[in-house]
C-alpha cells in the first residue's frame, strides 16, 4: 500500500511538471461540465498550468444556458393561485426579462426549494388541491431523475404534479462548438452525464472533429489526471501523431456503454427536441421535451426559447461558448456580483463567472 | 448542479435505499441500478444513477501508465 501511495505521489508529481513547463504551440481544453469549472477552481488546476495552455468553460451549467422565456414561464405559473413551483436552489436568482423567482417570491408568489425532485411526491400528496410543477432543468445526468418521478407518479396515480422542463443534451452542442469556430482543441468531457449516456456518446464527435476527449471525474486527483491526459491527447492529435479519441479516466464510474436502464427510462418519458440555449439561439436535437402521450405532466415546455439580456453589456452568452473569459466583461465584479448577478452565469454557483470571481481566476 | 457523490448502501426498502455519506444517512430513490447492501453508489438528486466500480487507485496508475506509453 505505501509502495502503491509513493507511486501515485510521484506521477502526480510528474504530472504537474509537464503541465507547469509545456512551452509548446498554445492548446485550449473546454471543460464543458459546471460543475468541473467549480472543481478546477477550488483545487487550484488553472493555477498550474503553463500561459501556453487554456482550459475554458463551457455551457454545460444548466442553470446558466436556460433562456429567460423559461424563467418568465415559472414566474407566470408562480402567480398562479393554485400553483407552486418547485425548484432546485440554483434556478430561484436567474434573472428572467423582468424579475427572477426570488423576486416573485417576495411579491407572494409561491416557491418551494427542494434537494431532489422526489420530494415533490409528499409535496403533492399533502395538498391534493394545488398543481405543483417542477422546474425540470438539467443534462443526462439528471433527466432519468425526472423519469423516475414520472414513474412515481404514474404508480401511486399523483395528478397534481407536472414538469416545466428546460432538459439539454450534449452532443449537439457540442457539435454546435465545433462548427462554430470556438478554437477547441479538445474537450474534457463531463463525467456523471457520460456515468449514464456512456463515454461511447462522444466518439463519433472526436472522429468527426478531430478533437479528442478526456471523461473526468471530480476529485483533485482524479481531474488532474483527466487534464494532463486531455492535454497530451490534444497536443497529439496536433502534431498529427494520434488520432482524436475518448479515454475514459473516471473508469470507477463511466463506462463505454452507460447505464442502460436509465437511458431506457429517459426514452420511455422523453422525445428527442430542440432546445434553446442562452447565448447560441436554438440548436436541433440538443435536449429532449415528454412524449405526446405524456402531455398531462407538461406544464407548457415547448418553444420557450426566447431569451433577453437584463443588461447589453453582458457578456455570458460569449462566456458560454469559450469566446471570451469572465474577467473581459465590463460588468464581472463590478455591476454584476453573485449579490446582483446581471447574467446567469453570475447566480449559479457553478457558473463560470461566479467561479472567477469567487476564485479570484483571471484563466 | 449535476454534482452526484458516492456513498455506502447501508439498507434497501421497497422503492429507495439508505446511504451513508461519511456518516451522514440520506433516503436515495433506487430503480436504474442493481445494488445490494455494502455497494458504493453515485447519487444524484436523490436518486441512486450509478454502481462505482471497486480497485479505483489501481486504475488511475493503470491510467496514467497509459498515457506515458502512448
Amino acid at each position: 500500500m505505501t509502495d502503491l501511495k509513493h507511486d501515485y505521489d510521484s506521477q502526480i508529481e510528474k504530472i504537474k511538471a509537464w503541465l507547469a513547463a509545456y512551452d509548446g504551440p498554445d492548446i485550449s481544453i473546454m471543460e464543458v461540465c459546471g460543475s468541473h469549472t467549480a472543481a478546477i477552481s477550488k483545487y487550484g488546476i488553472s493555477g498550474l498550468l503553463s500561459p501556453r495552455l487554456h482550459l475554458i468553460s463551457g455551457p454545460g451549467c444548466p442553470v446558466c444556458v436556460t433562456p429567460t422565456a423559461y424563467i418568465d414561464r415559472l414566474i407566470e405559473l408562480s402567480l398562479e393561485p393554485d400553483t407552486t413551483v418547485v425548484t432546485f436552489g440554483d434556478l430561484i436568482r436567474v434573472p428572467g426579462r423582468e424579475c427572477s423567482l426570488a423576486d416573485a417570491r417576495s411579491e407572494g408568489a409561491q416557491i418551494e426549494m427542494v434537494y431532489s425532485p422526489m420530494d415533490i411526491l409528499r409535496l403533492a400528496q399533502e395538498h391534493r388541491e394545488r398543481r405543483y410543477v417542477f422546474a425540470a432543468v438539467g443534462f443526462e445526468t439528471t433527466t432519468p431523475v425526472y423519469a423516475m418521478l414520472l414513474q412515481q407518479l404514474q404508480e401511486q396515480n399523483i395528478e397534481n404534479v407536472q414538469l416545466l422542463t428546460a432538459l439539454k443534451t450534449m452532443p449537439a452542442v457540442i457539435s454546435w462548438l465545433c462548427e462554430n469556430g470556438s478554437g477547441i482543441d479538445g474537450f474534457l468531457a463531463p463525467g456523471h452525464v457520460a456515468a449514464v449516456t456512456g463515454s461511447g456518446m462522444f466518439e463519433p464527435l472526436a472522429v468527426k472533429y478531430g478533437v479528442p476527449f478526456g471523461v473526468a471525474g471530480f476529485e483533485a486527483k482524479e481531474l488532474l489526471l483527466a487534464v494532463y491526459g486531455t492535454f497530451q491527447s490534444a497536443v497529439r492529435c496536433r502534431e498529427r501523431v494520434m488520432q482524436a479519441d475518448v479515454r475514459n479516466y473516471y473508469p470507477s464510474v463511466v463506462s463505454r456503454d452507460g447505464n442502460r436502464l436509465a437511458q431506457q427510462m429517459v426514452d420511455r418519458y422523453f422525445d428527442m427536441a430542440d432546445a434553446s440555449w442562452r447565448g447560441m439561439g436554438v440548436i436541433p436535437a440538443s435536449g429532449r421535451l415528454l412524449r405526446p402521450e405524456y402531455a398531462r405532466f407538461d406544464a407548457g415546455s415547448a418553444c420557450l426559447s426566447e431569451d433577453h439580456k437584463k443588461n447589453q453589456a453582458c457578456r455570458c452568452d460569449q462566456v458560454l461558448m469559450g469566446r471570451c473569459l469572465p474577467g473581459d466583461c465590463p460588468l464581472f465584479g463590478k455591476v454584476c456580483t453573485p449579490l446582483s448577478p446581471q447574467g446567469a452565469c453570475m447566480v449559479s454557483e457553478e457558473g463560470s463567472c461566479h467561479q472567477y470571481l469567487m476564485y479570484h481566476r483571471t484563466r | 448542479m449535476c454534482v452526484a457523490l458516492p456513498g455506502k448502501v447501508i439498507e434497501i426498502y421497497e422503492r429507495d435505499a439508505l446511504v451513508d455519506f461519511s456518516g451522514n444517512r440520506v433516503r436515495a430513490i433506487c430503480g436504474l441500478v442493481p445494488i445490494k447492501v455494502g455497494d458504493y453508489v453515485l447519487v444524484h438528486a436523490g436518486c441512486i444513477l450509478q454502481k462505482l466500480s471497486t480497485g479505483e487507485a489501481q486504475d488511475m496508475i493503470r491510467l496514467f501508465e497509459e498515457i506515458e506509453e502512448a
